[in-house]
């Protein structure tokens, strides 16, 4: 344990280091209005116009690599771009779970505007019941509230689905207060478990947090508006809320501008839009992950590892527990979605990565190799 | 089918949705809950064609049938004649559940 911790240490320091370095960076380029291009061309766009976009199976059954959609940004300037499958430059995607990604960013803006801490009980801005008054704001963007949760999709009866129930049944109507519902089943902060209930309840609290006159309004005022993402929508269940966990749509070139957003630390056009410090924090593995009781449960093979509502591509030696993206450098994290959506964020090549996809049939898209191209692409882009 | 086997076969899917649950819905009021909003999403926010959103939000049981009203921008989806959802597109956030 106490070489895991210091494990852990070694990574926030460099982490912290990358932080204090890169604050608001001069001389970068900018989507504005829209991206600049710099398309690549030769072999290696082929070998990735085959890998990404070649039918692998029957699409009437759904199999097979399906993607939709492809965008990768390298030094601020689109170096490859291509759609598919009905879908064009104008559409916007679902991005199912990389939505949570979102609401970090809208959570982080948030905190630098003093509407909440991290260390804030969720009750201080939601009324989510007298026994979950222990959770904190920082709990739920660590996935470790330890509300009872069964983050089932497709591969099991619908009605034993928590996320199911919130998104399409019982819970539909008030998605947060159907998760507040299903009570505690852990301590607080102590397990790490992935939850689309905390994520719900996460935008709850945020509209409690900024009161009546932002509730509405701040997914725009906070990100989308700044950053120039003019597709975006984001959908609310009856009760008004921000589905944080999955309903935010976007073209894929919108998307990128929210990786972007990380890339450059939470500067966009030389203002520090989400607080200093804020992506090093969301980007280090997460504080109820750290504490080691529940990542024998919840780290699956091949999994990445959980930062606060984005993935990291981190080892974790001490259960043998190999890197997610081999092909992809340390410092890579990423926004990731149900049926294929991804947001790759890559500091160190400056290079962010965008992919829409439907990819029903699990385990057949191979992002190590989608990263492996993508990185050959950059390398190739000559400053 | 025999009419005594098609009507056995009604009478176990019904049985089916009726069955048990963690949570207070069955996989057919789900599947039609499912249907009324994606495939209102996919066609208003998406803007795919009818036909990649009834590929795009088909499940299994595939038994929800959807009407689509461009004009209002809603739709309504039924299975089995009994259950039935409606979800409505409200500008920048989408679709909800009506």
């Amino acid at each position: 344990m106490q070489r895991l911790v210091l494990s852990w240490c070694t990574v926030a320091s460099l982490l912290a280091a990358r932080e204090a370095v890169a604050a608001c960076p001069a001389g970068v380029t900018w989507p504005a209005p829209d991206w600049p291009e710099a398309r690549a061309s030769g072999p290696t766009v082929e070998a990735t116009d085959e890998y990404l976009f070649t039918r692998t199976g029957r699409d009437e059954d759904r199999e097979g690599i399906r993607t939709d959609g492809v965008v990768m940004v390298h030094r601020g300037r689109i170096i490859y771009e291509r759609y598919a499958r009905g879908y064009a430059q104008h559409n916007r995607h679902l991005a199912w779970s990389v939505s949570k990604s979102f609401l970090n960013a809208m959570v982080g803006v948030g905190v630098g505007r003093g509407a909440l801490t991290v260390d804030d009980s969720i009750c201080d801005h939601y009324d989510a019941g007298a026994e979950l008054c222990d959770v904190t704001v920082g709990d739920l963007l660590d996935w470790g509230s330890g509300i009872d949760w069964n983050e089932g999709y497709e591969d099991e009866a619908y009605y034993l689905s928590s996320v199911i129930a919130m998104l399409y049944g019982v819970g539909s109507g008030d998605m947060a207060a159907f998760v507040a519902a299903q009570g505690l089943a852990e301590t607080p902060g102590r397990i790490y478990r992935y939850s689309s209930g905390d994520s719900v309840l996460l935008s709850a609290v945020l509209a409690g947090a900024l009161g009546p006159d932002l509730a509405d309004d701040y997914p725009w005022e906070f990100i989308f508006e700044p950053i120039g993402m003019t597709s975006a929508m984001f959908e609310r269940d009856q009760a008004g809320t921000y589905v944080g966990s999955s309903y935010v749509y976007a073209t894929p070139r919108d998307l990128a501008r929210f990786g972007y957003l990380f890339l450059r630390d939470g500067c966009w056009n030389g203002e520090q839009l989400v607080p200093e410090g804020w992506v090093a924090a969301s980007t280090q593995p997460n504080p109820s992950f750290q504490k080691g009781e529940s990542y024998e449960h919840f780290l699956r093979d091949g999994d990445a590892v959980p930062g606060r509502h984005w993935w990291l591509n981190l080892p974790v030696p001490e259960l043998a527990h190999d890197s997610r993206w081999p092909a992809a450098p340390p410092d890579t994290f990423a926004g990731l979605g149900h049926w294929g959506q991804t947001i790759f964020v890559i500091p160190s090549a400056d290079l962010v990565l965008v992919r829409t996809a439907d990819d029903r049939e699990s385990g057949v898209f191979d992002q190590n190799r989608y990263l492996e191209l993508a990185l050959a692409l950059a390398a190739e882009d000559s400053p | 089918m025999t009419r005594p086997r098609a009507l056995f076969a009604l009478f176990a899917l019904a049985l089916a949705a009726c069955n048990a649950e963690a949570y207070d819905n069955n996989d057919t009021e789900l599947a039609v809950r499912q249907k009324a909003k994606e495939m209102c999403s996919c066609l208003f926010v998406m803007e795919l064609s009818e036909q990649e959103c009834a590929a795009w939000t088909r499940v299994s049981p595939d038994v929800a049938k959807a009407t689509i009203d461009r004009e209002h921008k809603r739709v309504h989806a039924v299975a089995l004649g009994f259950w039935a959802a409606d979800a409505r597109f409200d500008g920048r956030h989408g679709c909800v559940h009506d």
